[in-house]
This record gives C-alpha cells, structure tokens and sequence, in this order.
C-alpha cells in the first residue's frame, strides 16, 4: 500500500466529494513514507507540496488530503473518494471554517504544517508587489527599476511586507523609506500640498522617535508651526519648498533630512508618492497626461516614487490597468466595449423605468388590498384560496410564534444532504446498510478506513483510468458501417461496409436496409 | 458601491456561494458580519434569477426606506428591475412570488418570516444574528426573530461568510477580543488596507471629555470629514449637547418639547445653527446627512447603524456605562458603535473606565485629554527636539 498527500484547491475537493472521484495533477501528487504524526518534521514534503502553489487569497483556498492505493501500480493521479483517509486544513482558521461550511460529516484534521500559510502568503504578497513595480514602470513607460532596488533594497522590501501581514506598525531602526511606505495619516492635516508636507514633518518624527507618534507630538515641532503660518493660503507643493528653503528655522529641518537620506530628493520623492497613494486609494487608473508632466517635473523622484507605488498597489491593484494597456489577447476591442457600456446604460434606464412602474403598481395593489380589508372575510378568503403557493401557517390577528404551521414542510423538498442513504461509505458511521451492496466480499466494515480500498470497485476505477482510452473508441462521423451475416458474423462480401457522413444519412441508411443487420464499425 | 463586482473580485466563501448553493433546492440564510459582502451576494442571487428565469415575480424586502434606496440604486446599475419594499408594505399586500430576497433579517419579526416563507416558493435573507439591536419590533409590538427561528420559520441552509472587507484590521482585532466567540476569518492583507487608529482618552470629568471632542471632531469636520458622536441614550444626548454648548461657550439650549412631549431636535438643531455651530441631531426624521458645510452629527448606537464615518467619538465610557437593560444588547449596540469608524475612534472616559474597554484596552494609543487640552504635551526640550 502506498500513501499520498495531494495539495488540493477547495472548490476541485467540493466537486471530488460530491462526484466520488477526482483527477489529480500528478506533479502535485506527494508520496510519503512516514507516520502522519512524523510528516511537520520533513521539510522535503512540504517543499514538494508548496513548490509550485498558485496564488490564492484565504487559508481555505486550498487543503491537503492524503490517500492510499492498496495497489503499488496504481495510478495514484485517479482518486476515488473512499481513498481519502485525511483532510488537512492549511491553518486553525481553514480547519474552523470547513468545519461550518462542509458537509457536517466530513472529518477535518489539524494542519500538519500550522506555520505555512504565513510564510506561502508573505512570499505571494512580496511577489505581487514586486510584480506591482513592474506593472507600474510598464504602464508609466518608466525605466530604473534597478536603480530603485539599490535605495530600497529588495530585502527591505520583503522585511517591511513581513510586519504588514503580521500587522506589525513600523518601529525601531528601520529604513526612513519604510516609515514613509508605511505612514497612515490619522491626523487633522490640510487635505492639500500643505497637508503633504504635515505628513513628511510626521515620518521623519516617527522615524527620529523610532515609533509612530500622536499628531500632537509633531505639533509641538518648530516646522510644523512653520507650516501651520502657511494654512489656508493654497499653496502648490513647490513653493511651499521654495518657502522652506527661504526661510532660515526651517533649514535645521532640510539638512536633517539631507543628512538622512543624501542622494535622493526625499522630500520630492514623498510629497509623490504620498500624492498618488491618495488618487489611486479607490481605484488605479492611467491618465498619460498626468504622468507625463509628473516625469517631466520630477525625474528620478517621480520613479522613486513610482517604485513605491508600485509595492504599495500591488499586482492585484494594477493588473486591470496593465491588461488594459497591453491589451490581452482575451480582451475585447475598445469598439466592442464601448458598445457594451452603452448596452449596459440603457439597461440601467429601463431598470430605473421599470421599478417605477412596479412601484406605481404595488401603490395600487396596496390601496385594492385595503379596500378588500374592509370589505369584510369572505372576499379575503376567496382570494387565499387562489393562492398559488397554498395558504399560510400563520394565523392572522392571533400573533406570536406558535401558530407558524408545518407549511415548510410541505413547500419545501427534504434536504438530502441529511438523507442517510446519501452518506458516503467511507465516511465510518458504521450504519448498516452502507455496506456497498455490490461487494459482499468486504468483511472489514465501513468504520476502518486503512481498509476501505477492499470496498472494491465502489467508484470503478479501472473505468476512470480507462475512460480516456474509452473516449477514442467512441463513435463520431462520418460513421462506417459493417454489414453483419445472420450468423452475426462481419460480412466480407462485396458492399459489405458503407460511410455515413452525419445522423441522418445514418438514419436514412438503416431505414433503407432494415432487413439487414448493419453496425457502426469501431 | 459596485454591488455586482466581477467574479474575479469575490473572495473564497462569496465565490463557494456563487458556484454551489443552490437556492431553488432550499431556502439560504446569508449570515454575516457587516461588510463581509451580504448585499453583494443578494445582487448575484437577484443577477441569477433574472438570468435563468427573466418572468421570474421576485419582491426584495428590507427593513427601512434608506435601504429601499440603496437597493435601487445598486439593482439599477446593474441593469435590473426589482420590486423593492419594505416589510410593513410587504405585510400590507398580499402577492404571492416566484422568489423574496430580504436583507436585515434579524429585526424582523417572526410573523413577517412566516408570510414571506407562505408567500414565495423561495426565500434568500441576509442578516446577522449579532447585529440583532430590536427586541420587539415598534409597529407590530411583536418580538424580534431568534436565530434558531429565522432557521425554523424558513426551513432554511445557512450559508456563513467571514471575511470582513469593510473594517479595518485593527477594528478587527479590537471585536474579536470584545465578542471572542465570533467567526471572523483574516481578510486579505496587503498595504493598501488602512488601519482605524483606537485611541483611549482619559479625561478627569465628563466636561473635559465633551471640551476635547468637540475640539477633535471641529478640526476633522473644517477639513471635510465626516464626524460622529455616538451615545447609547437620548437622555445622555441632551446632557452631551449641553456640556459641548458650554465648552464652546456659548449659553446651553433651553429644552423645548414637540407637541408629544419629546424633546424637539429641530429646535435644538435650528438654534446650534443659529449660533454657528457645526453640530447636528441625527436620528427620527430629525437632522440630515446632506446638508452644506458639513456638520458634527451626535446620535444613539441604535441611530448610527449601517452609516460608517471617517472618525467617530464615543463618550462617557466610564465604569457607570449604561446602555441597555439587556446585556446581550448592549454588548451588540457597544460593537456596532464601535464599528462604524472608518479612520479614527476615540474612545473617551473619565474616572475608571469601562470593563468594556478592558480586554482590547492594551492596543489602543493613549491620550491624556487634560494635557493636550492645557498643551503640556511638549516632550522635554521644546518645540526644537529634533532641531526641526
């Protein structure tokens, strides 16, 4: 006997268990040798399990199940559903949320490896932001990302995605960049140029401090009260800078951050980014327009800033505008978009015409209903006795519960997943009759699962691992016919064989001999 | 709010739902936390009917007049017709339908179940059993449905979904260690989710706490945020507009009643407009979201359901808090005010602070209110710490 672990999505489990068998790909196919309770100790399983795991959002995406064959030659990529001994959640959480969602009786384990989702899920989210980089330098038409990396190293950037999924605030001696990546404002600040430049006075305190600090700390700073002078005024991002450099106490503030960071234009860089994490909040669009003058006024600090972004958003934020600007071959052309966005409008407006009249009619139906009302009983009774969906259980005027009557009952079909004759026999409930009925040779029982593959044939394996040499011997057109002799042997005489070309010549042609004993040869 | 996303866009149990729960075969409870796509899947479930069956009589079935036009607007862009109402209206016809979809399920009575479950071959309903703040409905004075009622009445499947997308990760954490036996699942994480900065303050009076308040909530409003105070009573309401009122210095309202012997919000309303102050009752027909130059909006926990601000403030979360008889309510009423903050809450107490505070009490930033009402918050040194 042989044993498996195969790491499979959700979904593919739910169609597995309900059809009783499943195709595997075989390179996600794991064989093991070990104990179960050995398998967190043996990193080359995991490795063969996770190595070429697709992207996925929640732990329950995916779950592990292991399996035996009884047989060393069998193909362990065909499953049969009472081959199945374990089902391994990624994570507490997963195994929480199987056990409120699946079929009650569907056992579900502890995971074998409690610390993998984190570690999948931090490399995807590193992958997508480096993936989000590259989006953004193809959509904005930039080139540096190298350059890039070297200010902010690729292992920055993995560290500071690390405490973003473990939602740990940025703290301690960590790059200015990642205080700057990092920063919310949670601060009454201008919602304008100026508000940008409170928020730069906020980083570089949270990075001096080595914490994020209240706004009433940066508050009390000497610049902050510079730039507080400027409120209200409407000033554009450089000459608030132009100001600042005028202006000798604010200077400390400048050579500070010169010192910080000397060969780039931090101020620059922030003030865009922080800029365009604003606009794309809701939604990432490209307006070449806007992000032509942006690289035209601010060079190298709009690509710095763009690299950023471009962590920040993500694949998952950018991918639409980037398919969009390839385009994807799928895609369809702007034409047949643009028809589809009118389509779509007049649809809208005669949604909108259409609810008005329903409402006008319900208006009607209300005042008819109260006129019924006061009509007296027998009108009313009339109309319940027409009542396509039976009458209610609920007695009107009495109120309170007990009255709700067993209507459901009888509206409803009986839920046959509770249905005891739908239970899988391998599920080890050990009721009687689950003993597949088809193999009286099984002595073992239900309730022993190491032994459930003696159930036999349940699923017909041999016909799954056959079915694609099945599918050729299917007949298809054009069809050609062998004559048969009475003593049902081929014929070999002359015009013993015939070629129709669809069903109805096929039709045609059976009519026509029907004395004849003709069947399509295989 | 696009209601009907793409496909692409629904997380792992939205999409469990969209592929295997069949609504001809039983009728589906959607539970679920809000935000966690409720309404999204009644606009896939509203999208699929219309698709499979376009003669199809389906009645959507809400609990108030403000839903009723979110509704439409969303069924609207999409491009589908629906005959939305509430459930007073739902109860005042008599139709029988193809399909009901109702959302808020919780607050209705069990009466109102009965009839959609004897009025329509298949009942869908969204809602969330700890979101439940009626106990008895005030029209019908009938009580609300138990969740093993709404499960009996309809004969229904669940259909739980636990990713929260609309709360932030720290709101998150902050329910979970307040309700501990909820099932929420981590949503996504990545860095464009914004946390809610949970801030403590500590004031030394009830004064004090109205003073900072309305000092936060004045600079949030003047740069085009929304603010909210939220109170667990009208009583409290009326005590917090009078302390506000004089911490602005200016003379407190003279109470004035309706013709019902209530206190008159439009008065007090009309009178903090007259003496310029930012500052509005919302709740009971009284006070307006829509109004220009936007205004600090004070209302109960019950009132502040559904709605979401930028920062909201909840006061007088002292050890005497008092929200409901019912400690199952308002623990319920606690959460969802604490839930409707977007980018700040401000938690403010004055004394010993409440033991609803305690268990996520450890995660919040804290605030002395006094010092940064008197402005020693000025670490040692000066304004020139950093030499910036």
């Amino acid at each position: 006997m042989k044993n498996y672990l195969a790491l499979i999505r959700r979904a593919d489990f739910i169609d597995f268990f309900k059809f009783g068998f499943f195709y595997l790909n075989s390179d996600k196919v794991v064989e093991f040798d070990c104990p179960i309770s050995e398998l967190p100790k043996r990193d080359d399983i995991y490795d063969a399990l996770f190595a070429r795991i697709n992207s996925f959002e929640s732990s329950f995406a995916y779950q592990i199940i292991n399996f035996t064959k009884a047989n060393d030659a069998d193909d362990p990529s065909v499953v049969t559903i009472t081959e199945v001994k374990h089902i391994f959640p990624l994570d507490l959480e997963a195994k929480r949320e199987y056990e409120s969602s699946f079929d009650e009786h569907v056992k579900i384990d502890n995971p074998i490896w409690p610390d993998a989702i984190s570690l999948i899920k931090k490399k995807q989210l590193y992958q997508s932001s480096m993936q989000g980089v590259r989006n953004i330098f193809n959509i904005f038409k930039l080139e540096g990302i190298e350059k890039c990396k070297e200010l902010i190293s690729e292992d920055t950037v993995e560290e500071m995605l690390s405490n973003v999924y473990d939602d740990i605030r940025p703290s301690g001696d960590v790059s200015l960049w990642v205080y700057l990546m990092r920063y919310e404002r949670h601060s009454f600040y201008p919602k304008e140029s100026l508000g940008y430049f409170m928020d730069i006075v906020h980083i570089i305190v949270n990075f001096m401090s080595r914490k994020e600090v209240e706004d009433y700390i940066v508050e009390s700073t000497d610049i902050y009260k510079i730039l507080a002078t400027y409120e209200g005024k409407g000033y554009k991002s450089h000459e608030i800078l132009h100001l600042l450099r005028q202006n000798e106490m604010a200077s400390g503030f400048l050579t500070k951050i010169a010192s910080f960071v000397p060969d780039v234009d931090f101020i620059l860089v922030a003030v865009n980014y922080l800029k365009m994490r604003d606009l794309y909040k809701d939604e990432f669009t490209y307006n070449e327009k806007f992000i032509s003058a942006c690289k035209a006024s601010f060079g190298e600090s709009f690509t710095i800033a763009s690299y950023m972004i471009g962590i920040a958003l993500g694949h998952d934020k950018t991918y639409a505008c980037l398919y969009e600007s390839l385009p994807l071959a799928i895609y369809k052309s702007k034409e047949e978009m643009a028809a589809i966005v009118l389509r779509k409008q007049e649809e809208r407006e005669r949604a909108k015409r259409e609810m008005e009249r329903i409402e006008r009619e319900r208006e009607r139906e209300r005042e008819l209903e109260q006129e019924r009302r006061k009509g007296g009983k027998k009108k009313g009774k009339k109309n319940t006795e027409y009542s396509p969906f039976g009458q209610s259980g609920y007695s009107q005027g009495r109120g309170g519960y007990p009255t709700w009557g067993p209507q459901s009952e009888e509206s409803f079909p009986p839920y046959q997943g509770d249905d005891q004759g739908y239970i899988p026999s391998s599920m080890g409930r050990g009721y009687q009759h689950e003993t597949p009925k088809q193999e009286p040779k099984t002595k073992k029982g239900v309730s022993h699962a190491a032994t459930s593959n003696e159930t036999g044939n349940l699923f017909g394996k041999e016909e799954l691992q056959e079915m694609e040499i099945q599918t050729r011997k299917l007949i298809s057109f054009p069809l050609t016919l062998q004559k048969y002799t009475k003593s049902g042997k081929p014929s070999t005489a002359k015009n013993s064989t015939a070629v129709v070309n669809n069903k109805e010549e096929y039709q045609n042609f059976l009519n026509t001999h029907s004395g004849e004993t003709w069947k399509p040869k295989k | 709010m696009a209601w009907l996303v793409p496909e692409n866009m629904l997380d792992d149990q939205q999409r469990d739902f969209v592929e295997n729960v069949d609504i001809n075969q039983r009728n589906v409870w959607i539970k679920g936390f809000p935000g966690s796509g409720k309404s999204v899947l009644l606009a896939y479930t509203m999208k699929r009917i219309k698709r499979k069956e376009p003669n199809a009589k389906v009645a959507v079935v809400v609990f108030t007049h403000s839903l009723i036009a979110m509704f439409k607007a969303a069924f609207a862009e999409m491009g589908v017709s629906a005959n939305i109402m509430t459930y007073y209206e739902f109860m005042d016809g008599s139709s029988n339908y193809d399909y009901v979809l109702s959302d808020e399920v919780q607050d209705m009575t069990g009466r109102v179940l009965a009839t959609m479950n004897s009025r329509a071959k298949h009942v869908i309903v969204a809602g969330d059993e700890n979101q439940s703040i009626y106990e008895s409905d005030p029209k019908y004075r009938e009580a609300t449905v138990s969740p093993s009622q709404i499960t009996s009445l309809l004969n229904c499947r669940d259909f739980e979904l636990g990713i929260i997308h609309r709360l932030s990760s720290s709101i998150i954490a902050a329910v979970e260690k307040f309700m501990p036996n909820m099932n929420i699942f981590t949503a996504r994480r990545d860095m464009t989710k914004r946390t809610t900065q949970i801030r403590l303050c500590s004031a030394n009076s009830a004064e004090q706490e109205a003073k900072y308040i309305m000092k936060e909530a004045q600079r949030a409003v003047n740069i085009g945020e929304t603010a909210a105070i939220l109170i667990p009573s009208q009583q409290k309401i009326l005590d917090f507009f009078q302390m506000a009122l004089t911490a602005l210095g200016k003379s407190q309202w003279p109470v004035q009643l309706n013709r019902w012997g209530k206190v008159d919000y439009n008065k007090l309303n009309s009178y903090l407009r007259t003496n310029g102050i930012k500052l509005q009752y919302v709740g009971n027909g009284y006070g307006s979201f829509t109004e220009d130059g936007g205004k600090i909006c004070v209302m109960t926990y019950h009132s502040s359901k559904g709605l979401d601000f930028d920062n909201v403030f909840l006061p007088g979360l002292s050890q005497s808090l008092y929200i409901n008889s019912s400690e199952r309510l308002s623990r319920t009423l606690f959460m969802v005010a604490m839930t409707r903050s977007r980018n700040n809450l401000y938690l403010t107490h004055s004394g010993s602070r409440s033991a609803y505070l305690s268990n996520f009490a450890g995660d919040c930033s804290r605030i002395n209110v006094s010092d940064v009402l008197s402005g020693q918050t000025t670490t040692s040194g000066g304004g020139n710490i950093f030499g910036i």
